[in-house]
């Protein structure tokens, strides 16, 4: 067992902060899954970083290894969320957008087609290259932790953006519909006043 | 959901099995049949159903990436 419990306490320091950004990607995740269930392949990465830690404490001899392999099980942890964390919001935007034509979505939201959903296919190839990069190089797994921050953070912003513009969509959207049954009925008047005057054209004169 | 979350926490940080814990014991092959909900409190299906297996999270990411654009 440990001796020095101010040695382990200063080597878990670091760790501790890692967990608390993970833990917070956990929720987040949790929270804006759309079924709202709880995601088993980050939970089994905190498990597996809590196997270590406790290794680490019976074998005190090994505490920079152990502690290592729990950083590398919570840096997973905190991957697997901040990628299903892009997908969800991801998804969402795309069926926000899939509920408007896209000749609404030109003229009330302009900035989707010139600059976010450019920014969204790219984000999704950098998303994926980050996937790849990370499963293939684990000493750089901190700094790809970074490069998920700022794609989730980009990607909250176009959300936000556009949940803000929503209602001035709907309202089109609502003035669209309206203006089409106009002209249909109007349509439909000329037609009966046309076959009106037709039969009394044919009949009486 | 949170009930289902503590189980969840209770059962797989539970000390008598983390020490000896398999590390290749949840991954993309594993099923729901998987999990040993015995013991559990609570309606083991409704707990099943909060649950995503981590093949159906891929299976998420990977349809996102491949998604056509609107």
């Amino acid at each position: 067992m440990i001796q020095d419990s101010k040695l382990f306490i200063s080597k878990i320091e670091q760790l501790a902060i890692l967990y608390d950004d993970v833990k917070t990607l956990i929720l987040l995740n949790e929270n804006i899954d759309v079924d709202h269930k709880i995601q088993i392949a980050s939970l089994n990465e905190l498990r597996n970083a809590f196997d270590h830690l406790m290794r680490a404490v019976l074998n005190p001899e090994v505490i920079d290894k152990e502690i290592d392999y729990a950083t590398d099980h919570l840096c997973r942890a905190g991957f697997d969320c901040y990628e299903l964390i892009a997908t969800n919001i991801g998804k969402s935007i795309i069926d926000i957008i899939n509920e408007y034509r896209s000749s609404m979505i030109s003229s009330v939201f302009p900035r989707y087609y010139q600059v976010i959903r450019h920014r969204l296919f790219e984000s999704r190839s950098e998303i994926a290259d980050i996937r790849k990069r990370r499963r293939s190089n684990s000493t750089k797994k901190k700094e790809s932790f970074k490069e998920y921050d700022n794609k989730i953070k980009e990607l909250q912003e176009y959300y936000k953006e556009l949940l803000d513009i929503r209602p001035d969509l709907d309202r089109a959207q609502s003035k669209s519909l309206k203006s089409k049954w106009l002209d249909r009925i109007i349509t439909l008047m000329i037609g009966i006043v046309l076959t009106t005057l037709g039969f009394i054209l044919s009949n009486f004169i | 959901m949170v009930n289902s979350y503590k189980i969840f926490l209770k059962k797989y940080f539970g000390i008598q099995d983390t020490m000896e814990s398999d590390f290749k014991k949840i991954d993309n092959n594993t099923t729901i049949d998987d999990f040993d909900f015995t013991f559990t409190r609570g309606n083991p299906n409704l707990i099943k159903q909060n649950i995503k297996l981590p093949s159906e999270s891929e299976k998420e990411i990977e349809s996102y990436l491949s998604m056509e654009l609107p």
